[in-house]
């Protein structure tokens, strides 16, 4: 690896101007000094070379830096040999004046490259210290055994241990011997990551070559690309092998015969493909977090929440935006689960995120925002919540707590109409006559449950009776009889009063005799001829009691067997005997 | 002057009745107006006090849902959004209010199909409803009586007469036992609503018992009455989901 050092002191008197110096001094001291070394890992025996530039906006007055003793290592010539550029960028001039050394290694050891001093319009400046190590080509590391090939790529993980969700840099290094000349390079797209979310980081345009020493062998190295990975689960996760298209130039080495490292002679251009191997990283679990809402976050954040408002009305939608910003695993980090109160129809959130990819970490600002709708009026809080992050660089669980929020919410104006807070839909109240019903009755309640039962049954006992009496009537003569007797008895007097209308008294008095004896020989199922008075009156002493009836029947007979000798009465005396005969026949039908 | 005090008491009577017949719209209207201005609290407790007079209108159940949604009491809301939905004129109403306040629950219960039996009863209900069914059956009860009692009577066709009364009897006796059977499943089980935000469903009439199930604002559920009855304090349930168990009285509300 190459270190240099440098001097920025344009940066330092410009800041030093700015506070107490006039800007006609700053113009004046417009320059920087630097010192590099080509390698800062040489071998015993091997030439190395130190460059002191110094450069400015304009022609400085330098003098040859005053080198001194210099330990393990061996000035070729004290004659540097000097150049100097002219660049003119966007208008603005830049002079370069370099002092190229020559050393050669001689002792293995650590050293350091002394401040040189070097005299610039007139005032003495220093180089600062480099730092130098000098091998022993044959005692070099013995880790790796293997044979390196002379063009290698690497995919160089810095943390092979990392926990879940932590963000690691996977640099895909490319390694080539002194002599080969890389002149273009294109990655093979598809690189699977699996387990992993992989961002890639802004590169450098012109990847820097650096030097490095492997199995005793000197190789250049460069970082071709750049990537953050952020492990998504536990476990062993792998990652597979990456493709370089490489266009290369070689240059015969002193003293080989062949010359070129791709078997042809002189300067060779070829296009080759480099993969890297297979690399495996252990990704632990992140440690447990209890009494706080865990968002997955591995990083550095700062998280804050709000509402848009600190008022609201029904209906209305409620913002509540958690911010979290910082270095670490953003895409990754989700939405805090927060326990909002009662009330609310929660909506699905909005998530928003600006991710930087400059440098070596990814950073920035990921927003999640909580639709809420208040479905009532009232005071409400959403609780202090505890977000629990793990920072690697501690190595520990970060608990930040966010205050609780208070905000209101009203009822809207709503002229007149009852609108239920929602956008898809509303309700609207019954207004105008009302259908009233007081305490639906039971059905055996009703009235017309009980007419309707009855009608049947009273239907069917009255048809079954008169079936009955039909069928006996058909059946029985004698009860035909007795069942007519009344009837009959009442049609006859019918007829003793059509007689008496026609001035006709036998002829009544002979219908009423037919009327009681009928009567009498029905009822009591007695033959319906050859019966005498006397008989009848016996039957029916012997059927009814009550002497006072028998002596008015026996009273009617009588005068309706003595009629044809005997004086007609007045016709109101007939007229009488007619009611009392309908009389006797009543008394006698409830009797008998 | 006695007539005249009849006509004066009988004239008073029919005022009386036509004020209270209409004192139960005029409140009605009172609790709509208040219920316009955001006024909640006062409009419910105008309705209340008609529920509490025994007065039923599929109208005031509606109101009294949108009231509790305001106040975002969702369970009483779909309380009397489902007794509204009872009523013909707020049916479809009230079914697009119990789908709007049922994606606003947190929780809902898994619903287990009901038994073809109990789902053709449900429609004999919803359809006919049960004194329809009984005013059915008793008409073809009579109408069987009187076919029969003209099958002893007439001198011809008297097997067909009897033979028709007979399948009248049958079809009367089938609606009959319908409307009896349905009108006891009314009497015997309520539709009862969670109206608590949770609450545990135990295995006996007592905390001390063990707990089936969890329960939230605005599970369903039937009541058994008569078992009930027995418990002062709980209810005898079946969820939905085909749990049964002993609920608090004071978590849910049934009609």
């Amino acid at each position: 690896m190459i270190k240099t050092g440098r001097i920025q002191v344009l940066r330092f008197l410009s800041l030093f101007s700015l506070l107490l110096i006039a800007p006609v001094v700053l113009s004046a001291q417009d320059f920087s000094l630097d010192a590099t070394v080509s390698e800062n890992k040489i071998f015993i025996g091997e030439q190395f070379t130190l460059t002191i530039e110094i450069k400015g906006s304009a022609v400085r007055n330098v003098e040859m830096p005053e080198l001194p003793e210099f330990n393990g290592v061996r000035l070729l010539s004290t004659t540097p040999s000097r150049g100097t550029s002219i660049s003119i960028i966007n208008g603005r001039t830049s002079t370069a004046i370099t002092y190229t050394y020559s050393f050669i290694a001689r002792e293995k050891g650590n050293y350091t490259i002394p401040p040189i001093s070097v005299p610039i319009d007139g005032e003495m400046h220093d180089t600062p210290p480099i730092p130098i190590e000098v091998l022993e080509k044959n005692n070099l590391s013995t880790e790796r055994t293997r044979s390196l090939p002379d063009i290698f790529m690497e995919i160089e993980v810095n943390d092979k241990r990392p926990v879940r969700g932590q963000q690691l840099v996977a640099s895909l290094v490319l390694y080539f011997k002194q002599g080969i000349e890389v002149t273009s390079y294109q990655p093979t797209p598809g690189w699977r990551t699996d387990g992993f979310w992989k961002e890639e980081l802004e590169n450098v345009d012109q990847p820097r070559a650096e030097s490095e020493i492997m199995n005793g062998v000197r190789y250049r190295k460069a970082i071709l690309l750049r990537y953050a990975l952020f492990p998504t689960r536990s476990g062993e996760l792998k990652l597979d092998p990456f493709t370089f298209n490489l266009g290369v130039r070689s240059r015969p080495e002193r003293g080989d015969p062949f010359g070129s490292l791709f078997g042809g002679f002189g300067t060779n251009q070829r296009r080759i493909a480099v993969e890297t191997e297979t690399v495996t990283v252990n990704v632990r679990e992140l440690p447990g977090i209890e009494n706080a809402v865990s968002i997955g976050g591995v990083g550095t954040f700062n998280i804050s929440r709000s509402v848009n408002r600190n008022e609201f009305t029904v209906g209305e939608t409620i913002e509540l935006a958690t911010k979290i910003e910082g270095t670490g695993n953003i895409p990754l980090i989700s939405k805090p689960a927060y326990a909002l109160p009662d009330g609310f129809d929660i909506y699905s959130p909005d998530e928003s995120s600006e991710i930087e990819r400059r440098g070596s970490t990814i950073r920035g600002t990921k927003t999640f925002t909580d639709l809420i709708v208040a479905r009532s009026a009232g005071t409400f809080q959403i609780p202090a919540e505890t977000i629990a992050y793990y920072n690697p660089g501690s190595n520990r669980i970060v608990r930040e707590t966010l205050p609780p929020i208070t905000f209101t919410v009203k009822r809207p104006e709503t002229d007149g109409q009852i609108m239920v807070a929602s956008d898809r839909f509303s309700l609207q109240p019954v207004t105008g006559l009302a259908v009233w019903q007081q305490d639906s009755n039971a059905v055996h309640r009703t009235v017309w449950f009980w007419i309707l039962i009855l009608i049947p049954v009273a239907s069917l006992a009255f048809a079954a009776y008169r079936k009955n009496l039909q069928d006996k009537l058909e059946s029985d003569s004698s009860f035909a009889r007795a069942h007519r007797s009344r009837e009959k008895a009442e049609e006859r007097i019918r007829e003793a009063r059509e007689a008496l209308e026609h001035h006709e008294p036998k002829k009544v008095y002979s219908l009423l005799h037919k009327t009681l004896a009928g009567y009498i020989a029905d009822k009591l199922k007695l033959p319906e001829a050859g019966l005498s008075d006397k008989d009848l009156i016996e039957q029916t002493r012997a059927n009814v009691t009550g002497e006072e009836m028998i002596r008015t029947l026996k009273q009617v007979l009588d005068k309706c067997a003595t009629i044809s000798y005997a004086p007609v009465g007045t016709e109101s005396d007939i007229r009488i005997d007619i009611d009392k005969t309908e009389t006797l026949i009543q008394k006698l039908h409830k009797k008998l | 002057m006695s007539k005249k005090l009849i006509l004066f008491f009988g004239l008073l009577l029919f005022v009386i009745g036509i004020d209270s017949s209409f004192a139960q719209q005029t409140r009605f209207e009172q609790a709509n107006e208040l219920l316009s201005t955001n006024q909640i609290e006062e409009a419910l407790d105008l309705y209340k006090s008609l529920e509490q007079n025994g007065f039923e209108s599929g109208a005031l159940w509606f109101n009294m849902g949108i009231s509790y949604v305001q106040l975002d009491s969702l369970g009483k809301a779909k309380y009397y959004f489902l007794q509204s939905k009872e009523y013909k004129n707020t049916e479809e109403m009230a079914s697009g209010a119990l789908e709007f306040i049922e994606d606003r629950f947190s929780r809902r219960s898994s619903v287990l199909p009901k038994l073809p039996w109990d789902r053709f009863f449900d429609w004999l209900l919803h359809t006919f409803g049960i004194q329809i069914l009984m005013a059915a059956g008793l008409l073809l009860l009579n109408g069987a009586a009187g076919v029969v009692i003209a099958s002893w009577f007439v001198k011809r066709g008297g097997a067909w007469f009897r033979k028709t009364g007979y399948v009248l009897a049958f079809g009367s006796l089938l609606l009959i036992s319908s409307s009896a059977y349905l009108s006891y499943v009314e009497d015997r089980f309520e539709t009862g609503v969670m109206i608590e935000k949770q609450t545990s469903l135990y295995q006996g009439p007592g905390t001390d018992t063990a707990v089936i199930s969890s329960v939230y604002e605005g599970y369903e559920m039937t009541v058994d009455t008569q078992r009930s009855s027995e418990q002062e304090e709980w209810a005898y349930v079946r969820l939905q989901n085909g749990m049964y168990g002993w609920i608090d009285k004071e978590q849910i509300m049934s009609f």
